[in-house]
Order: C-alpha cells, then sequence, then structure tokens
C-alpha cells in the first residue's frame, strides 16, 4: 500500500512513518504544501495522510484542488481537535476521514484500513476471531451458533479491540477512544467492563479473546479468520 | 428603588428654594407692613401737626378732637382716640371710648433734649377780622373761629407706639408743644386685615412655587440623567462575549462626554486585555498540541515495541497516562478560552438525553460498585447538543459524584422535563461544599477539599466548562442546596423543538 504523508512537522512525520512502515505500507513524506499537490496529482497512491496547516499550499486547499479535478484518492485529513469546522469543511471537500492531533498511530493506521477498504469496495462488515463473529452492520456479536447480546458500550470496547489483534491497548487509549474524554483515568471502569465482556463472550472461561497485559492493559488474542468479507 | 438620585435633586432643589421663598416672603412681608405702618404714622402726623402747633384754650379740646375723630370715620365706623394733657398732666379732654385696660400716662413721649420745631412760616397777615374778640360772651356752643391772634408753639418731633388692648391694637402718635401733650391713637383693624392678605396671598404662592420648582428639576434632572441611563444601559449589556458595545459620544454634553470616552476607553482596555488572556490560552493550546501529538506518537510506538508485561513497558504506560492527563488540560483551556471569547463552536444534532444519562449510569455502576446508584429517568428526552460536548459535561458530574462520594454512598440521577427545558439532576452523599465555597465551585482551577484533592485526579477545569458548555446550548448549570451532606447539581437545557 502507498501512502503520501503531508505533514510538516518533522518529529510527528517521523513517528507516523515509521507506524505505517511497520505495517508493512510504502510511505512517501512530503513537508510542503505545494510539493505535495504536485505529487498527488502526478503519482497514483492509496491514500493520502495530509495535515491541514502546510507551508505553502494549506491542506484543505490541495484536497479542494485534487477532488475539482476529479482525483479520487482516499484522503485523512490530520486536524486539531477545535477546528470544527476546519474538519466539517474537510469532510464537505470531499475527505473520507480525519484523525485529530494528538492521535495515536494505531487510530490512524485503523482509519487507513477502512478507508482504503471502502474506496476499494471492500467493506469490512465482519470481525472474526476463532468462532466468535461480529456484524459491525447489524452490530450483531456470535459465538458459533449463540448470539451474544452486548450494550452500546460494550460492543464499542469489543470492536475497538478487535481491530488489531496482538496490539497492546493501553488503559488511557482505551479510555478515550471507547468513553471519550473526562472519565476518570484513575478509574477502574476498563477493567470492570473487560470483565464482563469476557463473562459474555466466553462464560465458561476456556479459553479467552481478551488478555491482560500487566500493569499496562488488554489485548485481542491474535487468532487465524481473523476477517471475512 | 433604593435612594434615586434625581428623587434627592427633587428634594434638594426644593428645600433650597422653599427656604429662598420663605425668606423672600418673609422680608417682602415685613416690608409691606413698615411701609404701610409709616403710611400710618404720616398720616397721623399731618393731622396732628397743624394742631399741635397751635395754642389752643383747653375748653377748644373737645371740638378739635371731634374734627379729628371725624376725620377718621368712614362708611365701616372708624374713628380716632384723642387724648390731650396739660404740662401738669391734668387731663384736658380724654375720647368716651378710650379702652379701659389702657393707662393714659403710659406713652413715650418725645426726648425733652430733643430740638423743638419752630420752622412754622409767620402766619400770613389775616383777613378783618368780623369779630374783635375770639372769646365771644353770647354764642358758646358755636365752635368760634380762631382768632386772628394765633399762638404759635414749638413742636417737639412725634413720637410713635403701638399698643394693645382688649378692643383691638392701636396706633398712636404722641405730639408734645410747651402747653399740651397730644396723643391720639387710630384702630390697627383695617391695616391687620390688609396684612393678613397679603401673608395668605404669600402663604398660597409659596407651595404652589415649590410644586413648580419640583417640577421644573424633575424635567431637569430627567435631561441631566439620560446620559447616565445610556451608560447604564451599555454596561447592562456588556458581557465578556459583547466587550464590543461602546456608547456614542456624539450629542452628548461636555460633561458626561468626558464620562463616556472614559467609559469606552476602559471597555477598550477591558476587550483587549481579555482577548489577549483568551488568545493567550488558544495559543498555548495550539502551540502545545504538536509536542504532545509527537510525545504519544511516540510513547505509543515505544511500548508497543517495548516486551509485553515488561518493566519498560509499564513506565511507557505511566508516561503515557501524564500525557492523556495534559491532553486533557490543554484541551480544556483551549474550550474554555474558546467559550469566554464566545466562538465555542457547536455542532448540534437531535441528542436522547435519555439514552446518554442512561450510559451514564451504567458507567457508574462499573466504576463505583460500592455505590447505590439510583435513576429516574423520563424517557425519549431529545435534545439540540453538540453530542460530544454534552457527553463532556455528564461525565464531568457523574465523576464528580463518585470522587466526592462517601463509603456505601449513593448517586441519584434524574431527567425530567420542565416546559420547554430539560433537567437533569446529579446527587451524591458526601462531605458537600462547605458553604463559603458554594459560589466558588465553577471556578477555574477551584478543588472543593483541598486536604483530599491530591488524591483525586483533575485539575478543576471541568465543572467550569461544563457551565460553559450548558450556557453555549442555552442552558445552564447550578449548585443547589446541598443540606444533610448531599450535593445536587442541576443542568438545564432546552429540549429540542421537535420534542415540545
Amino acid at each position: 500500500m502507498r501512502v503520501l504523508l503531508v505533514e510538516d512537522q518533522e518529529k510527528i512525520a517521523s513517528f507516523v512513518r515509521k507506524a505505517l512502515v511497520e505495517q508493512g505500507f510504502t510511505v512517501e513524506l512530503v513537508e510542503e504544501g505545494e510539493e505535495a499537490f504536485l505529487r498527488a496529482q502526478r503519482e497514483r497512491y492509496d491514500v493520502i495522510v495530509l495535515d491541514i496547516m502546510l507551508p505553502g499550499r494549506d491542506g484543505l486547499s490541495i484536497l479542494r484542488n485534487l477532488r475539482e479535478q476529479q482525483n479520487p484518492v482516499p484522503v485523512i485529513l490530520l486536524t486539531a481537535r477545535t477546528g470544527l469546522s476546519e474538519r466539517l469543511e474537510g469532510l464537505n471537500l470531499g475527505a473520507d476521514d480525519y484523525v485529530t492531533k494528538p492521535f495515536y498511530a494505531e487510530e490512524l493506521i485503523a482509519r487507513i484500513h477502512a478507508v482504503t477498504r471502502r474506496a476499494s469496495g471492500d467493506q469490512l462488515s465482519i470481525l472474526q476471531a476463532g468462532d466468535l463473529t461480529v456484524n459491525l452492520i447489524t452490530r450483531e456479536v456470535r459465538r458459533g451458533d449463540t448470539s451474544i447480546d452486548l450494550t452500546a458500550r460494550e460492543f464499542c470496547l469489543l470492536e475497538y479491540l478487535m481491530r488489531s489483534p496482538g496490539r497492546v491497548y493501553p488503559r488511557t487509549q482505551i479510555l478515550e477512544h471507547v468513553w471519550g474524554y473526562d472519565f476518570d483515568p484513575s478509574s477502574n471502569v476498563v477493567d470492570v467492563y473487560i470483565q464482563r465482556l469476557r463473562k459474555k463472550l466466553d462464560p465458561t472461561g476456556e479459553g479467552q479473546f481478551i488478555e491482560t497485559v500487566r500493569a499496562v492493559g488488554y489485548r485481542f488474542r491474535r487468532l487465524p479468520e481473523r476477517m471475512v468479507t | 428603588m433604593g435612594h434615586s438620585f434625581r428623587v434627592r435633586i427633587i428634594l434638594l432643589s426644593v428645600a433650597v428654594s422653599g427656604l429662598v421663598l420663605a425668606v423672600f416672603a418673609l422680608s417682602a412681608w415685613a416690608f409691606v407692613q413698615r411701609i404701610a405702618l409709616q403710611r400710618i404714622d404720616r398720616e397721623l402726623a399731618e393731622r396732628m401737626g397743624p394742631i399741635a402747633i397751635v395754642s389752643h384754650p383747653p375748653e377748644h379740646w373737645s371740638w378739635i378732637a371731634g374734627g379729628l375723630d371725624l376725620s377718621y370715620r368712614t362708611n365701616e365706623g372708624g374713628g380716632c382716640l384723642v387724648l390731650v394733657k396739660n404740662v401738669t398732666g391734668e387731663v384736658l379732654h380724654q375720647s368716651t371710648n378710650w379702652p379701659g385696660d389702657l393707662p393714659a400716662d403710659r406713652f413715650p413721649t418725645p426726648d425733652p433734649a430733643s430740638p423743638r420745631l419752630r420752622s412754622f412760616p409767620p402766619p400770613p397777615a389775616p383777613p378783618a377780622p368780623p369779630k374783635a374778640s375770639p372769646e365771644g360772651p353770647g354764642a358758646p356752643k358755636q365752635p368760634a373761629p380762631p382768632g386772628p391772634a394765633w399762638t404759635f408753639l414749638p413742636v417737639a418731633p412725634p413720637v410713635f407706639a403701638t399698643r394693645r388692648t382688649a378692643s383691638g391694637t392701636w396706633r398712636f402718635c404722641t405730639m408734645e408743644n410747651s402747653e399740651v401733650t397730644l396723643v391720639v391713637g387710630v384702630s390697627l383693624a383695617r391695616f391687620g386685615a390688609e396684612m393678613a392678605r397679603v401673608r395668605n396671598g404669600l402663604l398660597a404662592a409659596l407651595p404652589a412655587a415649590l410644586l413648580l420648582i419640583a417640577l421644573g428639576s424633575w424635567v431637569i434632572s430627567r435631561r441631566a440623567l439620560r446620559s447616565v441611563e445610556q451608560l447604564a444601559h451599555v454596561a447592562e449589556r456588556v458581557t465578556a462575549s459583547s466587550l464590543d458595545e461602546r456608547i456614542p459620544a456624539e450629542g452628548a454634553d461636555t460633561e458626561f462626554r468626558r464620562l463616556i470616552t472614559v467609559f469606552n476607553g476602559m471597555l477598550d482596555r477591558l476587550e483587549r486585555s481579555f482577548s489577549q488572556a483568551s488568545r493567550f490560552s488558544a495559543d498555548a493550546a495550539h502551540e502545545l498540541r504538536t509536542p504532545l501529538t509527537i510525545l504519544q506518537g511516540s510513547i505509543e510506538q515505544a511500548l508497543q515495541e517495548a516486551p509485553a508485561g515488561s518493566e519498560q513497558q509499564r513506565v511507557y504506560n505511566n508516561l503515557l497516562e501524564e500525557v492523556q492527563g495534559l491532553k486533557e488540560i490543554v484541551r480544556k483551556l483551549l474550550l474554555l478560552s474558546l467559550a469566554d471569547a464566545g466562538k465555542l463552536e457547536l455542532h448540534p444534532k437531535p441528542v436522547n438525553l435519555t439514552e446518554a444519562a442512561e450510559g451514564v449510569c451504567e458507567d457508574l455502576e462499573a466504576v463505583a460498585p460500592g455505590l447505590t446508584i439510583k435513576r429516574e429517568l423520563e424517557p425519549d428526552v431529545w435534545i439540540e447538543a453538540d453530542a460530544d460536548l454534552m457527553g463532556q459535561v455528564l461525565r464531568n458530574l457523574a465523576t464528580n459524584a463518585v470522587k466526592y462520594n462517601r463509603e456505601g454512598g449513593w448517586v441519584e440521577v434524574r431527567l425530567a422535563r420542565a416546559e420547554s427545558t430539560a433537567v437533569l439532576t446529579v446527587a451524591n452523599t458526601g462531605d458537600g461544599i462547605p458553604p463559603a465555597d458554594r459560589d466558588r465551585v465553577f471556578e477555574r482551577f477551584y478543588r472543593a477539599d483541598r486536604s483530599r484533592s491530591r488524591k483525586v485526579d483533575g485539575v478543576g477545569l471541568g465543572l467550569s466548562l461544563a457551565r460553559e458548555i450548558a450556557r453555549a446550548h442555552g442552558g445552564d448549570l447550578r449548585l443547589e442546596d446541598n443540606s444533610d451532606g448531599v450535593t445536587v447539581f442541576a443542568v438545564t437545557l432546552p429540549l429540542a423543538p421537535a420534542a415540545e
């Protein structure tokens, strides 16, 4: 997968590039707006990760011009948290998604996967791990033939952990994604929900789907047959 | 209304001008009285003078007195009192109507040392008298015309006095020549009545004048205070988010123009410093975002690369938690500065507040198994809100309700409709908020319990921000009465229009 990363902050670009390369992506980094626009016109990328604040031409202007030229390349914007109108404008201009700074590389990677899949018409609707299937559209969770009833919060938590099996999810990261901001980070809300989820997914407790990473957080066990279309 | 400046101005001007008017009226009255009395005195002297300068035989005095009395008589009565004494004090004549309570010897007499007036012209040569003797032996009844050989006497200047008797007040004039002392008194009854009329007129005019003055000062003060009122109106409109209000100085009077200029200048400075403070937070937040992104991304990477469950990974995790805390502070500061500047961006869409509250209750049960979570939620309460920000308000209240609770306590979440608003209250047991601090809970960086605050996370921006968010949605967040160790926060929000 070929990614054009447009980001003028060297250090941000560096860790993002590293994380993407680890995912097996080919990353081209550009730090200036005009250059980025020329490259995006000239080359074919699977996705462009575009910062809005750029020297030269700004991100929104690049996006607008690309869409005016009927260039369908998927674009993910890197925005400021408060720039709500910026985000809305970006989506209106044809951005496929956005990630707000400060963001986790994991989050960006998940968005890139989602966007590229959508672009190729390869809609992800079902996550699978062993005999556990999670339908993202009907929000149905099954273990073999038995249906499992999850609350909205539990579903969100499960979906989040399942999108990168084997990856360690620290509690704070889970808290931010599933609960949003401003939930007391010292609280044990994540642990309580993980316990519930474990009980519902695996009442007998023989094969755990969710592993505890001591003092840090949790991860979903890497199992075969992860994805089925 | 308290002490109104206008009322004070009116009272003051009425008091001052009332005093001036009273003094003026009093002196006018005294002046008129003096003039009138002088007129009476002059008349008395004019009538008595010709009598006093001539020597009269004692038996003539009753005629002379009769004539004088007649000259003072009018249709309504009148007349005068006459008393004549010779130098030895013997009474030659006394009017029959002389008041009994008025001693005949109690009149001031001219100073014996005062010069006697002798300036009378010598009598013209009398025409040939028809009769030789003034004291004809034949006709004692007929008033005999003064004889041709009148004897002129020197007269002392007249002395006047007012005497009050049972029958009325009298004005007396005493004239003295070398033979007799002549005292004539006229009644002051008419004079008194006239003076009473003047007095009544003044007394009637005074209140009318005062009323006019009060009316005038009312109008004047109204005009004068119009600028002040205008100033007050603008000052009322000025809030943190509308510091651009200014008072137009055109058309104002010089004195007020200065006040307006000073006021506008103050607003200028206020606006500038306010926007500076607000921009500072915003700038600081923006500046912090890049290093935070780098920090978070780098730590995330290091954490993923570290062996699972290792000590390094734990250190990275702790760092990540700190970064998360920093992110929260920066985010809240930025939102607060935006709210201060009136630029809090909302992305409103219909939100089911009941579901949101339900979710929060669910979280509360998970987070605090030791607490009883009570809920009383009216179903399907829809509001028009920014879901992210509103969720934050709810979570903030819920988090506080747990943080400041006591062991084995309870939290109660209620949601109800009240007219066109949704009212969500979160009540919890605990130490409660000290009365002295009640007004301060919404202050930034305020912490209810200093001794405990170290154990409790957060920086005291949550409530302040929650209230700003509620207000930006057209609602409010209030601390209700917290009696008996129960703290109650209430959020009011306008219902979505469709739900009404």
